[in-house]
């Protein structure tokens, strides 16, 4: 109560400074933002206080009063908040599993974080962010029971800009009324996006805090065309945005199964907290590339090959195999414009006792990758995950729930060893490029793999992250004496050990 | 190798829910089984079985909450439906003859407790409503065919069916093609 009294005398306080006039063209637009305003009590108090507080940031950081309103125009609300929350969306094939296997002690969160080259304005971010939502209307939403599937249900709602207060890809609350299953979260020039992986994957995700990003530029004057994965946010969602695209390429021939052998887990005690670390390594993404063109492979084959040795230099055992997971987009397939779920895998694996130099297991790791994303391996993929969706939809929810914990805990976890998901170059818009120093991409950990790599490029700074469940340091010290071993510069940046 | 820190320092991570519950889980457990065994060995009524159907009433309802939808509307359905179930199980394993009268009690009572909760905030709680459609068409149904079922009928069962019979139809009419949507979403199977 006294934070809303001291934000309204500010607000007061700017506007004294006003003539008679000015104050008339702030009470006008302040009727215009109520007027775009059909949701709760609460809701609708907490947004104007939004405007409020942007409208402040401006005046006290000498923005001209037309140069502000123009800016925080109420149109670019659009109907969004005018009208109920009537939309809903079945979960596509990929994300049905993600509330299923989902427990008191894990969820499948991801991050991605864009670096600006100045500090984030949190009223502005606010702004950005509900100017944004409307564009993305999967994203405003929160999960449903069904009585035989989970569901996504629109919401209405104020969706909050939290600075950094948890540990990254820290669980979200997704069980209240109109809860979000994802944040957005600043901390001096980073604007970081989490997402519960049922509403998006790294690519859907990155076009979100790309276009989130664009908007809080223009907020701050800098305007950015849309395109390069900068959606319009003024423009009119796409119902192929929010499609399901595997069961439009379903073909219903061949199929494979997503059962496999269990893989060699990693050594060190498991951290209570997930994740207890998370690592950043910053190379130039010219220079990576090079290095692994010069060795006759692709960037995520490289880094296989490094992940392999790292996990070797992680566990004691010498016998058994080591599994990586590589999640492939399938957008790189099928003609599709879904920001959804849309990515599979390919398992890349070898025998401990056959992980040695960089050199004698590239050659092996490069030709099982380019067997694993064959386009006839990817849609036998797609096939027999829809063909599992189809064939349990019957299935009561209440008997898949418990059902799928058991089998995902057998199955799921024990499949493999780690993950490396590349999200490649991104793309941007020149405009934003200025602004934009550089993106990580962390994968939120799974309940045994010790350490999860995801690797991301922008700007000419490739991030390889690193999140870790275990203190044993042995996997990230391999990771960075393999990259200076390349004849890169390697920046290391990351977070203290949480929980310890 | 050293490295920049470029997180900030985060609240102490609340560790204390997962200590409570791992704690919790140990003795749930130990009672879970000791209670059979002694049950059986003893002999007599059989009390462990309302001991168990109350451990896992707290587990669930409490300790290990569900992580989708829970809101006052679908806690308070699944406290009442739990609750019931206990008060059968005292009344048909340890002193029968009275379950008749009052689990009908205590099912109009949670239901007016409900509808309250529903009635004071439509509009943000129409989308907890399936719950309470479900238990209220489960009660109105239930209490009519415990009626012809039983020979004798009480005060307890007429006052649940009307109850829910008056709570149905209300929500039907102030809901009416948002129901129907609601219906929809819960049962599809896309």
């Amino acid at each position: 109560m006294a934070k809303k009294k001291n934000k309204q005398t500010e607000l007061n306080k700017v506007l004294m400074g006003l003539t008679e006039d000015e104050r008339g063209r702030v009470d006008a637009f302040f009727r215009t933002v109520d007027r775009h305003l059909r949701i709760g009590r609460e809701w609708k108090r907490q947004l104007i206080r939004d405007f409020e507080s942007a409208l402040v940031w401006y005046l006290r950081n000498g923005v001209a009063l037309s140069d502000a309103l123009e800016r925080l125009s109420p149109t670019h609300l659009g109907g969004f908040y005018s009208r109920p929350a009537d939309d809903w969306f079945p979960l596509d094939a990929a994300a049905k599993v993600y509330p299923l296997s989902m427990s008191h002690k894990q969820m499948a969160v991801f991050r991605l974080s864009m670096y600006l080259t100045e500090e984030v304005a949190p009223e502005l971010l606010q702004m950005a962010l509900t100017f944004t939502i409307k564009r993305f209307p999967f994203f405003a939403t929160t999960i449903k029971n069904g009585f035989f599937w989970h569901y996504i249900d629109a919401a209405k709602r104020r969706f909050p800009v939290e600075p950094e207060s948890t540990v990254p890809c820290a669980d979200i609350n997704v069980s209240f009324t109109g809860a979000k299953s994802f944040r957005v979260l600043y901390y001096k020039n980073r604007v970081s996006c989490e997402f519960f992986h049922i509403l998006t994957d790294g690519t859907g995700g990155t076009v979100f805090l790309k276009s989130l990003v664009a908007e809080y530029l223009r907020l701050r004057g800098t305007a950015v065309p849309p395109g390069r994965g900068v959606l319009d946010v003024d423009g009119l969602p796409d119902a192929g945005e929010s499609a399901d695209d595997f069961s439009k390429y379903v073909t219903g021939r061949k199929s494979s199964g997503f059962v496999d052998k269990p893989a060699i887990q990693m050594g060190g005690k498991l951290s209570a907290v997930k994740p207890c670390q998370v690592i950043h390594f910053d190379v130039s993404s010219d220079a990576l590339r090079d290095a692994a063109r010069a060795r006759g492979s692709s960037v995520t084959a490289l880094l296989t090959a490094m992940i392999f040795i790292c996990c070797k230099a992680a566990m004691d055992r010498q016998h058994g195999t080591v599994h990586i997971q590589v999640p492939v987009n399938m957008r790189s397939y099928f003609e599709t414009r879904t920001l959804r779920n849309f990515s599979l895998y390919a398992n890349i694996h070898l025998k401990v006792e056959e992980i040695r130099e960089l050199e004698d297991i590239l050659p092996e790791v490069t030709r099982q990758l380019q067997e694993g994303v064959r386009p006839e391996k990817m849609q036998e993929m797609m096939n027999g995950a829809v063909k599992l969706v189809r064939s349990v939809r019957l299935v009561p929810l209440f008997i898949k729930c418990p059902v799928a914990r058991v089998v995902y805990g057998f199955l799921g976890d024990r499949a493999f060893t780690t993950t490396l998901s590349n999200l490649g170059v991104v793309d941007m818009p020149e405009e934003m490029a200025a602004k934009v120093k550089k993106m990580d991409f962390v994968l939120g950990t799974v309940a045994l793999s010790r350490a999860a790599v995801s690797v991301v490029s922008a700007n000419g700074t490739a991030t390889v992250s690193v999140a870790k469940l275990t203190t044993d340091p042995s996997f990230e010290e391999r990771m960075y004496a393999l990259l200076k071993g390349l004849g890169l510069e390697v920046k290391v940046t990351g977070s203290d050990l949480y929980g310890f | 190798m050293d490295f920049e820190v470029i997180y900030p320092n985060i609240k102490k991570t609340s560790l204390a829910m997962l200590r409570v519950r791992t704690v919790f889980g140990l003795i749930f457990l130990a009672a879970a089984v000791a209670c059979p065994v002694v049950n059986i060995a003893v002999g007599g009524k059989a009390w462990s079985v309302i001991v168990l159907w109350a451990l896992y009433m707290i587990w669930t309802l409490v300790l290990k909450a569900p992580l989708v939808e829970r809101n006052l509307i679908s806690q308070g359905v699944r406290l009442s439906v739990m609750t019931g179930i206990l008060l059968i199980l005292i009344d048909r394993l340890l002193y029968p003859g009275w379950a008749a009268f009052v689990v009908p009690i205590v099912a109009y009572g949670a239901l007016i407790v409900l509808a309250i909760l529903f009635f004071v905030n439509v509009s943000k709680q129409r989308h907890n409503v399936m719950p309470l459609v479900i238990v209220t068409l489960a009660a109105a149904i239930g209490s009519v065919v415990a009626m012809l079922a039983f020979s004798e009928v009480n005060w307890p069962m007429i006052v649940l069916a009307v109850t829910a019979g008056v709570l149905f139809i209300a929500t039907v009419l102030i809901l009416r093609t948002r129901l129907i949507s609601e219906i929809v979403k819960r049962f599809h199977m896309k």
